[in-house]
């Protein structure tokens, strides 16, 4: 297995824009991206607002495509029409996890279920699916959540933090190879936050999971095995 | 199979949801089965008073002895779809009649022209019937009126002694008096000629219930026909030995229209061939109507239903559009997409289907019963259970689950729009 879980060579994102006046732009987020990642590694991508991360975290989770380059995950290759949605779509659910900024649990359904989701879209049976997600559920709640039946809430019965922590174990319930967490505090009060950080920096380093987070806190980037800047299309390492 | 589409698929919707457009789906197809029902109850009923009761197919000759007809029966016997084929003696006429009771308990008693009435004569069941009449209704018992009625007499040499009249479109004698079990019996007097000076005939008529036609009718399954010697009803028409028509049963019913065409091609040219269509050619053109209204009807309801399907699903999917881009962003593909919108219409289809099914039968029933119990009085109804023509009406529902499938396809599209990065994107 190679040691090298994501590979970006030469990414590029174009937007044509239309100006009030009628006349065509091109707009270039992503300028060359030549990024890899390395098995085991949580990594940051930090950058003021608007400069392309969420779109860059977009294109490694097959989300959206490339206008040019090359993505690798895992030794696949990923042109920017060489795969159909249906094999994007099911590359995505083995391979990666999503964690949002905003939870984006399933309203209508409890925090096992919205667990058991990923894991019944590849296919697992009912009640494998709800083991797995009861033992996430175990790994990532305290006892004493888990026994005032935090696992059958629906997220409106949940605080922001105990969401969060759900969507956390809804992006391992696959065991991906890779977690893509956009924000993943972005939208927690500062206690919060770090206790989602700090749950999901442990998780990493138990289960070996290679994270790629974007992130404006910088408390929260020190903590992190590498950190890479993107600025004007183009990723640095800090 | 994945079980995705199912788990999700259930929840997408939500209860309520799901309730109001089953039970919409439901009444949809509730109306259509009732109307299904009624149209085939309607179709049976002109089918037992008129093709029952009747041969299917008539032959008129020129009267003539039974064994001159054997040829033109030969050749009609050969004709594709004719099961049978015998030759009759006809006869018609205006008669004066007159009802007995034997009983003696009648309250009213009216001699009508309302229905066709098939009654049987022989001379075997004649024998067991006692010959003395208790009292002969009299203008004291309100006897309303005895009038003057066409007849049609008919009888079948070739059975030996047993001969069979057929009262058509014209006799029904109606006894108002609540049924017994012991049955009513009565007699009905006829004199058989042409001006009614002729010699009369007394028919014993013994019924279960209080109306005759009902007792009486070939669509009963009680028939307690009349009987009568062949010799003396040929006799009193001054006919002995002759015949005048053949008297010709199909295989289908429906299709008298077609055989007849073909009988006539066999026959020469003077003879008249008449189908049991033609004198219910209204009926049937009334049937017609019924029919496409029915058609109609299904086409309506079940357009609305799988309309108001579309229309909730797409308010669905505008509500949960940005759900289902999350579901996609973890790995639903769109093919699985496809299949859960696919199962929400096939379970929603295939429950309001069934339950309007039933819903339509029991309503059918019901209001079968209720009529049969409203008109006790007049009518001695057992068959009061509805016939259930299930083909047409599976036919029905399986068509209202299909609708209710397809209703998903544009709203499947339209979800499958869904795009995560833009959606995800919008916090």
């Amino acid at each position: 297995m190679s040691d090298t879980i994501v590979s970006c060579t030469g990414i590029e994102k174009r937007f044509t824009t239309l100006s009030e006046r009628g006349e065509e732009s091109n707009l270039t987020i992503l300028d060359g991206i030549d990024f890899s990642l390395k098995r085991g590694y949580f990594t940051a991508i930090v950058g003021s607002s608007g400069c392309g991360k969420s779109t860059l975290l977009n294109i490694i989770g097959m989300l959206d495509r490339q206008s040019a380059g090359v993505l690798e995950i895992e030794g696949i290759t990923i042109g920017p029409e060489s795969r159909s949605a249906e094999e994007l779509c099911r590359m995505r659910n083995q391979k990666i996890g999503f964690v949002f900024q905003n939870h984006n649990l399933l309203p209508e359904m409890t925090a096992v279920q919205n667990i058991m989701i990923p894991l019944l879209i590849r296919g697992d049976g009912k009640k494998s699916a709800q083991a797995r997600a009861e033992e996430l559920m175990a790994e990532l709640f305290t006892k004493e959540e888990i026994d005032s039946g935090v696992c059958n809430r629906p997220p409106a019965k949940m605080s922001g933090g105990q969401c969060q922590r759900v969507s956390v174990a809804r992006a391992l319930s696959c065991q991906p190879a890779l977690i893509l967490a956009d924000e993943p505090t972005g939208s927690l009060d500062e206690k919060s936050a770090m206790l989602v950080f700090d749950m999901l920096h442990k998780i990493q380093r138990r289960h070996s999971l290679s994270v790629i987070m974007v992130t404006h806190d910088q408390a929260q980037a020190r903590k992190v095995d590498r950190v890479v800047r993107l600025a004007g299309g183009r990723l640095n390492e800090e | 199979m994945n079980l995705f589409p199912r788990f999700y698929g259930a929840r997408l919707l939500g209860v309520r949801r799901f309730i109001l457009i089953v039970l919409s789906v439901m009444a949809g197809t509730a109306s259509i089965t009732f109307a299904i029902i009624a149209a085939n109850d309607f179709y049976k009923a002109i089918l037992a008073t008129a093709a029952g009761s009747r041969a299917h197919v008539v032959v008129h000759l020129p009267t003539s002895r039974v064994e001159d007809v054997g040829d033109v029966s030969a050749r009609v016997l050969k004709v594709a779809g004719v099961a049978q084929c015998e030759p009759a003696l006809r006869f018609e006429g205006n008669f004066q009649f007159e009802v007995k009771s034997r009983d003696g308990d009648l309250e009213f008693a009216d001699v009508m022209s309302t229905e066709v009435v098939g009654y049987e004569f022989t001379n075997a069941k004649r024998k067991d019937l006692p010959v003395a009449f208790d009292k002969v209704y009299s203008k004291a018992n309100r006897k309303s009126s005895a009038g003057m009625q066409p007849l049609d007499i008919m009888c079948n040499p070739e059975a030996g002694d047993v001969g069979r009249a057929i009262l058509s479109d014209t006799l029904a004698v109606r006894l108002f008096r609540r049924p017994r079990p012991s049955g009513n019996n009565f007699d009905v007097t006829l004199p058989l000629s042409a001006d009614g000076s002729g010699r009369n005939v007394t028919f014993h008529a013994r019924t279960a219930g209080a109306y005759l036609v009902n007792a009486l009718g070939p669509s009963s399954e009680r028939r307690d026909p009349i009987y009568i010697r062949l010799e003396e009803l040929q006799k009193a028409l001054g006919l002995e030995g002759r015949v005048n028509s053949l008297d010709v049963r199909l295989l289908d019913p429906g299709a008298a229209g077609a055989v007849r065409k073909l009988i006539a091609s066999q026959v020469p040219e003077a003879v008249k061939v008449v189908s049991w269509t033609e004198p219910e050619a209204d009926s049937l053109a009334f049937l017609s109507l019924l029919n496409f209204g029915v058609l109609s009807a299904v086409a309506i309801v079940g357009g609305t239903a799988a309309f108001s399907l579309c229309a909730i699903l797409f308010m669905v999917v505008a509500d949960k559009l940005k759900e289902i881009a999350v579901v996609s962003a973890l790995g639903a593909t769109p093919r699985l997409i496809q299949t859960m919108f696919v199962l929400i219409g096939a379970r929603i289809g295939s429950l309001g289907s069934i339950l309007g099914v039933c819903g339509g039968i029991v309503l059918s029933w019901g209001l079968s019963s209720r009529q049969a119990e409203l008109m006790s009085n007049f009518y001695n109804r057992a068959d009061d259970w509805i016939e259930i023509p299930w083909l047409q009406v599976s036919i029905a529902g399986l068509s209202m689950a299909l609708l209710c499938s397809l209703a998903t396809i544009l709203p499947c599209f339209w979800s499958l729009r869904a795009d995560p990065t833009r959606l995800l994107a919008q916090e």
